[in-house]
């Protein structure tokens, strides 16, 4: 169930798709188009037309006035029933006054629901509270690829459950014609007939797992979707590859965790699933992460589970600094924060669902779990879809498009760099996606205030501009280029005295028009600490160019497009 | 003086009630052995979140709460408890430990423990179980 504000945004995101149809042919085909509201269409006038001249010109046609918008130069007519709308789009193409003539199109949110029986319980990927990461969404647009390997870094994983086997990566090298157990090491890698992963404890290739952990969090990522059996995983399809370096206990070692990173980063598994923790800093852990980063990996890890702020203590192996880490707190059904989930404004990136979590355990079997844990495994699971949605993309854009994809909450606010919970669908989108913007020298007062954001985009950037207003500024609103290194762009605001608000948000557009307004922050210069940080997750139907992102966005255009001038010209006219 | 628990009262907080200060907390009456223990440098020890009061008997002057505690992971394991009485009130706090360097899952886990009370006068007493931030998980016992 979407929110109401979703779907005001939704109702006016249609009709401006309406106002943005560029093509009048033919779009009474009910094969191409089938559902429009009866006997109802949209007419615009190629000049500024009274709505008498409008209701003469169209009562020629048969059809009659119900709205109009004005601002538009557009009106909504019906027509009577058995109208031949052939001849109607006829008629109004050969009329010179008219631009276009078209259905009222009605639009859905779609969604792929799973046949997987147990689906109903995932609130993770559906609830009614819409605390889910918009899986459904997601799924109508792609459910996974076999092509994309996720390595499950844990317990092992039980690679014979029925909800699991058909996504369990093979190892090319090491399977067909009996290489599996011809005891030779035919891919040459190091490791003996390690054709389905690699036990790090044991060393051996029997990366079963004899906890629950590792089968559940491989559930999470790629249970098999649609089915008709148990869950769905994030994805429907994809390539899970148990690395094993935690006990039956649930305990590992420095040493076998570093052999496991450095096992998929030789194999070149792009996405790292790591649901542990503990420990001090290790250089040499570190080292196998950076060293996984130059390789292009993503690494996600849980934030752990001892409620603690992490940008206080440090939490590993989550807090390493490489840019491949993603580090991942718990929400609940109700979007806040799980009771036990540790968080962090600079070290832990975004939220995902990891509170009562059903997915898979050895032996065929299903039970709900709660931790980081499973929090992680949702957000790797999306890492992947994103992968199979955009294939060639590099792991760090697949980072910056998790957490600019996130759905802002109170809860996460000020807890994690994004301020949000992953959004699967989101994170599919061909728009851009302004992942963080941040503020951090509002103390200086000699230099301009760097606002730093990171922009994604399925093509590429066109422009990036920062937009801000300072309060008491007769201006109104300036705005600035902002410039790009990589995926990083960064604006400069000018040093403006101490005690002044300046308001500012970001805006980028892509290379196929698509303009994503990234959230609304603000500081007062002058006080130290700013460090505003945020994702701006776009809602965006391909129904124009134009998204809205969020509440605050829309009350900031309220404000500076409608209130101000409305005060603006009481003023005038009272004077 | 025989003593018999008259009346639990089943006002067992479902929400942790906010507790007292621990700077503020008496010193600990009753030390079990786990805690005289030197501390090991190897591991790391911390008070864990009471989830649930399984049950409360009575053996002579011996009180037993039988809870359950939240741990981050399965990687901690019951270290020792503590408890402090002070007027009416019985404090009680579970600590578990684990070794400093060990990874673990980041799945929540869970402790049972067993905390006897010597209670040698009648009365009514608020039993309050440590939860996370200073709140408490609490019941009332009256003891004749």
């Amino acid at each position: 169930m979407k929110s109401m504000l979703r779907y005001l945004l939704i109702a006016n995101l249609v009709l401006i798709g309406a106002l943005w149809a560029q093509d009048a042919n033919n779009l009474w085909t009910a094969d191409e188009h089938p559902e429009y509201v009866e006997g109802e269409l949209l007419v615009k006038f190629s000049t500024q037309i009274s709505a008498q001249a409008a209701d003469a010109e169209l009562q020629s046609l048969g059809v009659q006035i119900i709205k109009e918008y004005t601002r538009f130069n557009i009106f909504k007519c019906s027509y009577p029933a058995g109208t031949d709308m052939q001849q109607l789009e006829q008629q109004a193409d050969n009329n010179p006054n008219i631009e276009y003539c078209e259905p009222n199109y009605i639009y859905h949110i779609l969604e792929t629901i799973p046949n997987d029986p147990d689906f109903s319980a995932q609130w993770a990927l559906k609830n009614s509270r819409d605390a889910d990461i918009d899986a459904p969404e997601a799924w109508d647009m792609q459910t996974g690829s076999r092509d994309v390997v996720v390595g499950i870094i844990d317990t092992g994983i039980d690679y014979d459950h029925p909800d699991l086997k058909d996504n369990m990566w093979t190892n090319p090298g090491e399977s067909g014609g009996g290489k599996e157990t011809n005891g030779v090491d035919d891919d040459g890698n190091g490791f003996i007939d390690d054709f389905r992963g690699w036990d790090f404890i044991n060393n051996d290739n029997d990366p079963f797992d004899d906890n629950q952990h590792g089968t559940h969090v491989g559930g999470i990522v790629g249970a098999v979707g649609n089915n008709g059996r148990g869950v769905a995983g994030a994805n429907w399809t994809v390539s899970l590859v148990g690395l094993k370096f935690l006990s039956g206990s649930g305990s590992g070692s420095t040493a076998d965790a570093i052999d496991a990173i450095q096992y998929a980063t030789q194999m070149q598994i792009p996405i790292l699933n790591n649901s542990w923790g503990g420990g001090s800093r290790s250089q040499a852990l570190a080292d196998a992460i950076e060293q996984a980063n130059q390789a292009g990996i993503l690494f996600l890890a849980a934030a752990g589970n001892s409620g603690s702020n992490n940008d206080r203590t440090n939490n590993y192996p989550s807090n390493y600094e490489s840019e491949n880490v993603v580090a991942i707190a718990s929400s609940t059904d109700r979007d806040a924060l799980s009771s036990f989930s540790s968080y962090g404004a600079t070290t832990v990136d975004l939220a995902a669902p990891g509170s009562d979590i059903l997915s898979t355990i050895p032996g065929g079997r299903y039970a709900s779990f709660s931790g980081t844990s499973m929090a992680t495994p949702y957000a790797a699971g999306v890492a992947a879809l994103v992968m199979a949605q955009f294939p060639g993309i590099d792991h760090v854009s697949v980072k910056y498009r998790l957490m600019g994809s996130t759905d802002p909450k109170s809860d996460f606010e000020d807890r994690t760099v994004s301020g949000g919970r992953l959004n699967a669908a989101n994170a599919l989108s061909t728009s851009p996606l302004i992942t963080t913007v941040n503020h951090g020298n509002t103390d200086d007062s000699a230099n301009p205030y760097t606002i730093t954001a990171f922009i994604t985009d399925d093509g590429s950037i066109s422009n990036a501009k920062l937009f801000y207003s300072l309060t008491g500024s007769a201006s109104g609103s300036d705005s600035v280029a902002m410039n790009a290194n990589g995926v990083e762009y960064t604006g400069l605001i000018p040093v403006q005295p101490d005690g002044t608000i300046i308001t500012y948000f970001v805006r980028a557009t892509d290379d196929g028009g698509n303009s994503t307004q990234g959230r609304v922050f603000s500081f007062e210069t002058g006080t130290a600490g700013g460090g505003g940080c945020g994702s701006a997750p776009p809602i965006s139907f391909d129904s124009g160019n134009i998204h809205f992102d969020g509440f605050a966005t829309l009350a900031f255009n309220l404000l500076l497009f409608l209130v101000i001038p409305y005060f603006w010209l009481r003023k005038r006219l009272m004077a | 003086m025989k003593l018999t628990i008259m009346m639990i009262l089943a006002l067992v907080c479902l929400n942790c009630a906010q507790g007292p200060d621990k700077s503020e907390a008496p010193a600990a009456e009753e030390i079990p052995a786990a805690q005289a223990v030197a501390e090991d440098p190897d591991f790391i020890e911390k008070p864990m979140h009471t989830t649930k009061i399984e049950s409360i008997t009575k053996t002579d002057s011996l009180v037993t709460f039988n809870v359950n505690v939240q741990t981050p992971n399965p990687c901690w394991k019951f270290a020792r408890y503590e408890v402090e009485k002070k007027d009416g009130e019985i404090f009680v706090t579970v600590i578990a430990r684990k070794k400093k360097d060990e990874m673990c899952i980041q799945i929540i886990g869970s402790l049972a423990a067993e905390i006897p009370v010597a209670i040698d006068q009648p009365g009514e007493y608020a039993c309050r179980f440590w939860c996370q931030n200073s709140a408490t998980l609490d019941t009332t016992i009256t003891v004749q």
